[in-house]
């Protein structure tokens, strides 16, 4: 009998979380319209990155926060299944309900013992209305979101950079800004990208994760927002 | 290779993640089996993982280092681990100086590796770090060991990985867990805290079946977290029913797979109990001789149990034989029970001891012939009957070809000396649940396999119930147990049924370790 030992085998899940600021903000010189196009044309070079490295099987998930927050994805989506249907806006930044909302879904039974840690991209334009401080504690206590690849991107001049910074903690990365459309569409391919291949890379963040080089930084400095 | 000595014989695999592949990187795990070199017939395996991360820049000399210096440290410890009182003493000193020792060496070993080959600027570029300032860092793995004597199993373990007990029916990981060991990062070699992280096991008798070491790249491979089970089974049968060395020829191409799946390095030490795989191999197509007792008559002083002596076992369809030991002959007549002793062709039918007194028959069969006979002190197994090993030591004797046998008697003294088998592909029983495949478990205190089925013994140790082993359908009983679950040794007690869980770790250290230092896996 040659039969392998074991049961069946299979790539360990990398699930890949997309929080997304909806507040009313987010409705002004077309922001909203510019970060649902950057992340529809993110997905077919993260569909590459799931590609080469299938030892990962890239999921996605995705929060909208605004007045409260809700699961804009709540199933762990493969990402060449993914078809992004746009956010929407209105209501205030409640960046503590999308951490609490976030933060479970670090343990079992929703994150796999064997999973990768996870990536997680956060996206605001602004600073946040509600106390999001314990829940941001709350988050890094979870052991997965203390190694979770964290990144994000700030739009505009309003967005609150601190707050963002310290969302992503002391990894090399820093945060990422963006101040047009064309500008928010490389911020979200890269961070995006860069995001999951670090998460594939079957070590944590902490020691892995280098800065952007100058092409991918070069962009253009028009400042719309 | 295979490596042998005494009771134990192992062999090993390791194989480069797809994952290091795609990034250039080497293989970064080691795994080594040594021969004991003093009186005491012994293994040593070690099974090492050099963390992945940039920053580990010869975490691949590090395991290497780390493989030879615990083998070689274990190796020259192991006669006086041998010579300790008890298991609590064994423990603290695999926990003590033998981990200090180790830890120590290899700290040595990789300083003078840093000062034979300095770090070169390409490494230092590569590690996006200067290097020099806690050199041992760029060496960081994990270590698993396995100390192997002829009566106990030393288990050692810092960092993640897994070590795979496989007894009878039962799989465990009785090294116990780390809670700090979270995605991806590890306790490790290189780290101050390594003696404090480090957490060991004692396994003694009943000495497992077959043990097995692996970096984490196996386990995070299987899609099912229950992956231990099956694997661990699965292993075992295959050694039994190919031998350790055509397991040995395809370990790499199996681990290749999990490399492949999970992407990560993947790395194996199979160790097998020779006389496990002995016994498998060895043991006769039914049926086979029970010896007969002699001597021991029945004392014919108060009222009592029959109680069995030395039996040996027949196992038919796997064909495994054990030996049953034999207690004394505190005998007397509640059960007056014709069996017989097959041997070879010739089938003899015994009346086993009576008591002298007025105690009633309580047996289902009264005595044909001959009469009692006082030299005969053990149970004799009429036509048919076997003596089936349980997975909690128990043994039942009862027709293993019927799939409801007429009758399941079970003596209170008799004692394996042996194990059950395992059940075959596709079953497990983990938890007091009889699982087949998918399905959802059947509650059981006890189960075993023959031929064609699978037995398991109710909850309550009341009744057997058989299944098909192929297609795990319930084919016969439930069938009550008769037998002398009462009263032994005159006390009017119930009987203890053997715990069911031969394997139960015996006292591991949960002292919490401190301070979690991460270091990247």
């Amino acid at each position: 009998m040659t039969e392998r030992p074991g049961s069946t085998l299979a790539a360990r899940p990398l699930h890949f979380f997309i929080v997304a600021d909806c507040s009313g903000s987010m409705a002004a010189d077309g922001k909203m319209q510019a970060l649902n196009n950057a992340i529809r044309e993110t997905l077919p070079h993260l569909v590459d990155v799931a590609n080469q490295n299938p030892h990962a099987a890239l999921l996605v998930r995705s929060i909208a926060f605004s007045s409260g927050a809700r699961w804009h994805i709540e199933q762990p989506t493969r990402v060449d299944q993914l078809e992004w249907q746009n956010l929407s806006t209105g209501g205030y930044t409640d960046l503590g309900a999308a951490l609490d909302l976030l933060a479970p879904q670090l343990t079992a039974p929703f994150m796999e013992e064997r999973a990768l840690p996870p990536a997680i991209l956060l996206i605001s334009d602004g600073m946040p209305t509600d106390d999001y401080k314990p829940a941001l504690g709350r988050f890094l206590d979870e052991p997965m979101g203390r190694v979770a690849v964290r990144m994000a991107v700030g739009i505009g001049r309003d967005a609150d950079l601190e707050v963002l910074e310290r969302f992503i903690g002391s990894s090399s990365e820093s945060v990422l800004t963006a101040n047009n459309p064309e500008q928010l569409v490389r911020m979200i391919r890269w961070a995006s990208t860069h995001a999951s291949r670090v998460a594939s890379n079957l070590v944590p963040l902490s020691h892995s994760v280098g800065p952007m080089t100058g092409d991918e930084i070069s962009t253009p400095e028009e400042l719309i927002w | 290779v295979t490596t042998t000595a005494g009771r134990w014989a192992a062999v090993t695999a390791s194989v480069r993640g797809a994952s290091h592949e795609r990034n250039g990187k080497p293989n970064q795990d080691a795994v080594r089996v040594v021969q004991s070199k003093g009186p005491t017939p012994g293994l040593v395996a070690a099974v090492c993982d050099g963390h992945g991360g940039d920053r580990y820049v010869r975490s691949d000399v590090g395991s290497r280092l780390g493989v030879e210096v615990a083998c070689e440290v274990a190796r020259r410890a192991l006669d006086q681990l041998v010579a300790l009182p008890d298991q609590a003493t064994l423990e603290s000193q695999l926990r003590g100086p033998l981990t200090e020792t180790i830890v120590q060496r290899w700290r040595e070993r990789v300083l003078d590796d840093v000062r034979a080959r300095p770090f070169t600027d390409e490494e230092r570029s590569r590690a996006k770090s200067p290097l020099d300032g806690d050199p041992l860092i760029s060496y960081g793995c994990t270590l698993l060991l396995a100390v192997l004597t002829p009566s106990w199993v030393g288990l050692l373990q810092i960092g993640d990985g897994d070590v795979t007990v496989v007894r009878g029916s039962t799989v465990e990981s009785p090294v116990p867990d780390d809670d700090r060991l979270v995605g991806g990062e590890t306790t490790s070699l290189c780290l101050p805290t390594a003696v404090t992280d480090v957490r060991v096991h004692v396994v003694s008798e009943p000495l497992p079946d077959t043990l097995i070491l692996t970096t984490d790249g196996y386990a995070n491979s299987f899609a099912d977290p229950n992956w231990r089970t099956h694997a661990g089974i699965d292993l075992r049968d295959q050694i039994h029913r190919t031998g350790l060395d055509a397991v040995e020829t395809r370990l790499p191409a199996w681990l290749a797979d999990s490399a492949s799946a999970g992407g990560d390095d993947v790395s194996m030490a199979l160790i097998q109990r020779v006389d496990a795989a002995r016994s498998a191999a060895t043991a006769p197509a039914r049926p086979a001789a029970l010896p007969v007792a002699t001597g021991g008559a029945a004392s014919g002083i108060g009222r009592g149990v029959l109680v069995a002596s030395l039996i040996a076992v027949l196992l038919i369809g796997t064909g495994i034989g054990w030996l049953i030991g034999r207690q004394s002959d505190t005998t007397t007549a509640a059960a007056t029970t014709t069996i017989a002793t097959t041997i070879g062709a010739t089938t003899t039918t015994t009346t086993l001891p009576t008591s002298t007194t007025a105690a009633p028959p309580a047996s289902t069969d009264p005595p044909t012939s001959p009469p009692p006979t006082p030299t005969t002190a053990a149970p004799v197994l009429a036509s048919g009957e076997h003596a089936i090993v349980f997975s909690d030591g128990r043994v039942l004797i009862f027709d293993p070809d019927q799939a409801r046998p007429g009758r399941v008697l079970q003596y209170s003294q008799v004692i394996a000396s042996g194990e059950a088998p395992g059940l075959g592909d596709g079953w497990t029983f983990v938890d007091g649940g009889l699982v087949f495949r998918n399905r959802p478990p059947v509650p059981a205190s006890a189960v075993s396999r023959t031929a064609t089925f699978v037995w398991a013994v109710s909850g309550d140790g009341a009744n057997l119930t058989s299944y098909d082993a192929e297609t795990g359908k319930q084919v016969g009983g439930p069938v009550t147990i008769e037998g002398d679950l009462t009263a032994v040794g005159g006390t009017g007690q119930p009987d203890s049924i053997p715990d069911t869980t031969p394997a139960t770790p015996v006292a591991t250290d949960g002292t919490p370790n401190q301070a979690i230092s991460t270091t990247g896996g």
